[in-house]
């Protein structure tokens, strides 16, 4: 019976503990996002008087490219805001809009904006066009293209010179399948099974890049549950990694 | 006469950003770093025609500015507008308690949206 009331009396220690210890990182995260979302503010403001011409002119080509990091700053700024709700809660944004939309579609017009970086880590993306007629799908394409930017920019993180990342889509029974093949570093045994979790980043990948706050991948998932979809990945240290994702075809 | 905006907010870099739009949009604008340059501003005998509120500021916190705001008859009926990137509901309840009715996140909006807002709320 002594033991018992002893068990119960250290588990509540520890269990306050851990509240401290969860509340403390909490105050570290949101304190260090305030701090990201003001430097994204002065980059969204400045980018968009460039754009404006309110500071000279800019030719077609650099307003071209000037346009490309404004529309990814609002990414950042749109992620930045998920990782405080995640921080806050546990819960990503849960606000989605459905429609029928061309996956095929999205999927080029989002490889448009990783043609700048796939030269510079001199790896070859691509589309592999359908052999099949590819039907719509039921999906919100704005949280859909942050999951195919989280699975292209990993890939192009973690590739390697010279090498390349195909993504393809095929019909599977009631739903699509998309996937991300890569050759890049892999992803070693021990860590494939945290490869989700918030704030995880596997050990080569933090050796590889010193950036990444690992909450991409648990984003989309998250993303690709609430679509009623799966996700998977085959990989093999070295030689590169397949990610496998599902979406519901529209009725 | 122009319309007089005070800025409160601590990086120099986004004030000066924000001031530069909003001057050239046809406003007046009195820039403050803190609290204690906003308020020997006020007592200098400033009486602003809208409030532009950072709230995570050194020393004093916007709200506390806010509050004190509330006391001073003079300027307790100008309209404020919160501009942080503080965006949690209890900050923005605790906004509201004490009198504001705008809450902007600043990195959800361009300068020209800042601009339209203030001609929304103030006019010209």
């Amino acid at each position: 019976m002594f033991k018992k009331v002893l068990s119960f009396v250290h588990l509540a220690r520890e269990n306050k503990k851990l509240k401290e210890e969860i509340a403390r990182r909490k105050d570290i995260v949101s304190a260090n996002v305030h701090q990201l979302r003001t430097s994204l503010t002065a980059i969204k403001w400045v980018l968009k008087m460039l754009l404006d011409g309110d500071i000279g002119t800019l030719t077609h080509d650099e307003k071209k490219y000037v346009q490309k990091i404004y529309d990814r700053t609002e990414r950042m700024i749109y992620l930045v805001s998920g990782v405080l709700e995640a921080n806050k809660n546990g819960n990503l944004r849960d606000t989605y809009t459905f429609k029928e939309g061309d996956i095929v579609a999205l999927i080029q017009d989002t490889l448009i904006d990783f043609s700048g970086e796939a030269f510079k880590y001199d790896i070859h993306i691509e589309l592999k066009k359908p052999t099949e007629r590819i039907p719509k799908v039921l999906m919100d394409s704005d949280k859909i293209r942050i999951v195919l930017q989280n699975l292209i920019e990993n890939a192009l993180k973690y590739g390697k010179s010279g090498g390349s990342i195909t993504i393809t889509a095929k019909q599977s029974g009631d739903f699509l399948e998309i996937q991300v093949v890569d050759t890049g570093i892999g992803i070693s045994e021990h860590d494939k099974s945290k490869i989700f979790e918030r704030f995880f980043r596997a050990e080569n990948a933090k050796s590889k890049s010193k950036t990444g706050t690992g909450l991409g991948l648990y984003m989309t998932r998250h993303i690709i549950e609430e679509h009623g979809g799966s996700i998977w990945f085959e990989s093999q240290q070295k030689r590169g990694t397949t990610f496998h994702f599902t979406i519901p075809v529209a009725r | 006469m122009a319309k007089q905006i005070l800025i409160v907010e601590d990086d120099s870099f986004l004030q000066g950003l924000a001031s530069r739009k909003l001057q050239s949009e046809g406003y007046a604008v009195f820039g403050a770093q803190n609290s204690k340059e906003a308020f020997a501003l006020l007592d200098g005998g400033l009486v602003p025609d809208l409030f532009l509120l950072d709230l995570l500021l050194p020393g004093v916190d916007g709200f506390e500015i806010l509050k004190e705001i509330q006391a001073r008859e003079n300027v307790k009926d100008v309209p404020k507008i919160i501009f942080s990137n503080l965006s949690e509901e209890k900050d923005i309840k605790r906004a509201q308690d004490l009198g504001v009715k705008e809450f902007m996140i600043k990195a959800n909006f361009t300068l020209d949206e800042l601009s339209e807002k203030i001609t929304q709320t103030i006019g010209k």
